[in-house]
């Protein structure tokens, strides 16, 4: 238990007007696994994330992060949440300062570091996402899928131990995403732990480690995503699909096709077929 | 808010917002001595750096200074329309039974000076709208201790204000699109819907606002880091010449 960094044991929540929205969830996500969460709509992504950060408190169970429980008093809560950042699904609601330069520096502020600190890690973070030159734009001028990189800036700035990112790719351009999971994997690879959410299910194939399928405020299943995606039944049950890539897969093993590791990636599924063509 | 468009866009954008606001309020101080040809110096000088410094196009500032021009229009009339006392000499003058009602030299003079002096000082405050985005203006205030709730609320207002342009447009939209605003009676409706749910989506945006700030260590205190301009002694000097030359203009034309 002690390489987990967050984990919940049997937490029910339920929003005013008593819709429940966790309903008795228990997980463990080890350190340094890619992890993706997926579910149909209202499954409880978002309201799980939040409970992350201490900023949603059971309504019984626990929450720990690094084996320590979520104490719901504000020191506590600020330390965590130096830790632990979250990039909401809906940017409009996390942005709010009048230039994206203002509004990336406010986490690096309250974490109190010096001001040529601040400014160094702001530009770092427009530079991850690509929008530096909208620097000293307001933030109502941009677009949507700006802001959304915005916010992940807002977050990446604050260079904490866990990332997580609710449905970070929504909206996105096809360039961005894959720019944007490209700084994921290097933060993962600097050891830091990344957590999303997403409907994508080719993303979560591709990206994740570790994967946990969330329905009706309960986790489903979870697995690594060669497993879970072989699982028809769950596919079905949850809304989800299974990724092209192993659809094809399967088809070709079907026709006699031998894999020596199931592709993730065209490039790997490429590797794979020249591995073949030399082989024989 | 086409304004606002420009006070980001604009050639004075990366000038010190400091330097922008002395401008505008000693050249509002000179401006109120009582001189109509100042004034009218003024709103030139104001018109030329806002077209040939800002690139503000110059249709756009006429345009601009026409908005308060009927409201100053109003104001100048009943200023110089009075009544005026039995014996005097009056330019026009209209007799009604009680009293006298009608137009002196005075008062023309007085609401000459009104009007142009009305139209000096818009002109050097859509000098200041025109250049200086808002949070530029903030931090110039926030430097010069202004207390800090204040700020912020100024801060919250403007980014909220658009926050709720932007959700009336939509709700707008989404509902001219369904044929809300066919007719009299479904305007009516819609337009009562579109209040209604602004309102409430509003409490839900200040809610998850907040909710959003609390995640990044949000403790009472908007703390941002204001970008920093340089200071530029030549735009200093020319603005000292400005107003000094101004000055000498009033003098020179006293009277
Ligand atoms: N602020 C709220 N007040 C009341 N109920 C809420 C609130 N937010 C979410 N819910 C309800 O809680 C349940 C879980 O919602 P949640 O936002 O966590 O789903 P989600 O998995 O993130 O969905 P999506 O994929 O659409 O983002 C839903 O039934 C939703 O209607
Ligand atoms: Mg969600």
């Amino acid at each position: 238990m002690s390489d987990c960094i967050l984990e919940m044991r049997d937490v029910f929540f339920e929003y005013s007007g008593g819709i429940r929205a966790l309903d008795g969830i228990s997980m463990a996500i080890e350190k340094g696994k890619k992890i993706a969460v997926l579910g149909p709509n209202g499954s409880g992504k978002s309201t799980l994330f939040l409970h992350f950060n201490g900023i949603l408190k059971p309504k019984s169970g626990k929450v720990f992060y690094r084996g320590r429980e979520i104490r719901y008093f504000r020191s506590f809560l600020m330390d965590l949440r130096k830790n632990v950042g979250v990039v909401f699904q809906d940017p409009d609601t996390q942005l709010f300062a009048g230039s994206v330069f203002q509004e990336v520096s406010f986490g690096p502020m309250n974490l109190g570091l010096p001001a040529a600190e601040v400014e160094k890690r702001v530009k770092e973070a427009l530079k991850a996402t690509g929008i530096e030159e909208l620097m000293h734009r307001p933030t109502h001028f941009l677009s949507f899928g700006q802001k959304k990189r915005v916010s992940i800036s807002d977050v990446l700035a604050m260079n904490p131990e866990v990332l997580i990112l609710d449905e970070p790719a929504a909206y996105l351009d096809p360039g961005h995403e894959q720019k944007l999971l490209e700084i994921l994997d290097e933060l993962c690879r600097k050891g830091k732990q990344v957590i999303l959410s997403t409907h994508d299910v080719e993303l979560a194939y591709a990206w994740a480690d570790y994967v946990y399928i969330m329905k009706a405020g309960k986790i489903a299943a979870e697995g690594i995503p060669a497993e879970i995606f072989q699982n028809d039944k769950l596919l079905a049950d949850t809304d989800l699909r299974k990724p092209l890539l192993l659809e094809i897969c399967d088809i070709l093993k079907q026709k006699g096709f031998f894999f020596n590791k199931m592709p993730r990636s065209i490039p790997e599924f490429k590797d794979e077929l020249l591995f073949r063509a030399t082989d024989e | 808010m086409l304004i606002d468009n420009y006070a980001y866009l604009n050639k004075l954008k990366d000038v010190h917002p400091a330097e922008k606001l002395l401008f505008a309020l000693a050249t509002m101080a000179v401006g109120f001595i009582p001189n109509a040809l100042l004034n009218l110096a003024i709103v030139l000088m104001m018109g030329t750096v806002l077209v040939f410094k800002a690139g503000i196009p110059a249709r756009i500032f006429l345009k601009m200074l026409l908005i308060p021009f009927s409201f100053i229009i109003i104001g100048m009339l009943t200023m110089m329309v009075n009544v005026i006392p039995a014996g005097s000499n009056a330019l026009i003058k209209l007799s009604l039974p009680d009293f006298n009602v009608g137009i002196t030299l005075e008062s023309m003079k007085m609401s000459g000076l009104l009007f142009s002096r009305s139209m000096a000082m818009v002109s050097c405050l859509y000098f200041l709208a025109f250049t200086t985005p808002v949070m530029d203006i903030v931090a110039v205030l926030r430097s010069m201790k202004v207390p800090v709730l204040l700020l912020e609320l100024m801060e919250l207002i403007y980014r909220f204000l658009f926050v709720l342009m932007e959700t009336s447009e939509k709700i707008y939209i989404s509902q001219a699109s369904r044929l809300g605003y066919i007719n009299a009676k479904t305007s009516v409706h819609s337009l009562g819907r579109l209040a209604s749910s602004l309102l409430v989506k509003s409490w839900r945006d200040s809610e998850s606002l907040y909710i959003s700030l609390e995640a990044r260590g949000y403790d009472g205190e908007l703390r941002v880091l204001t970008r920093s301009f340089p200071i530029s002694q030549r735009n200093i000097f020319f603005i000292v010449l400005a107003e000094f030359l101004l000055l000498i203009l009033a003098w020179l034309f006293r009277g």
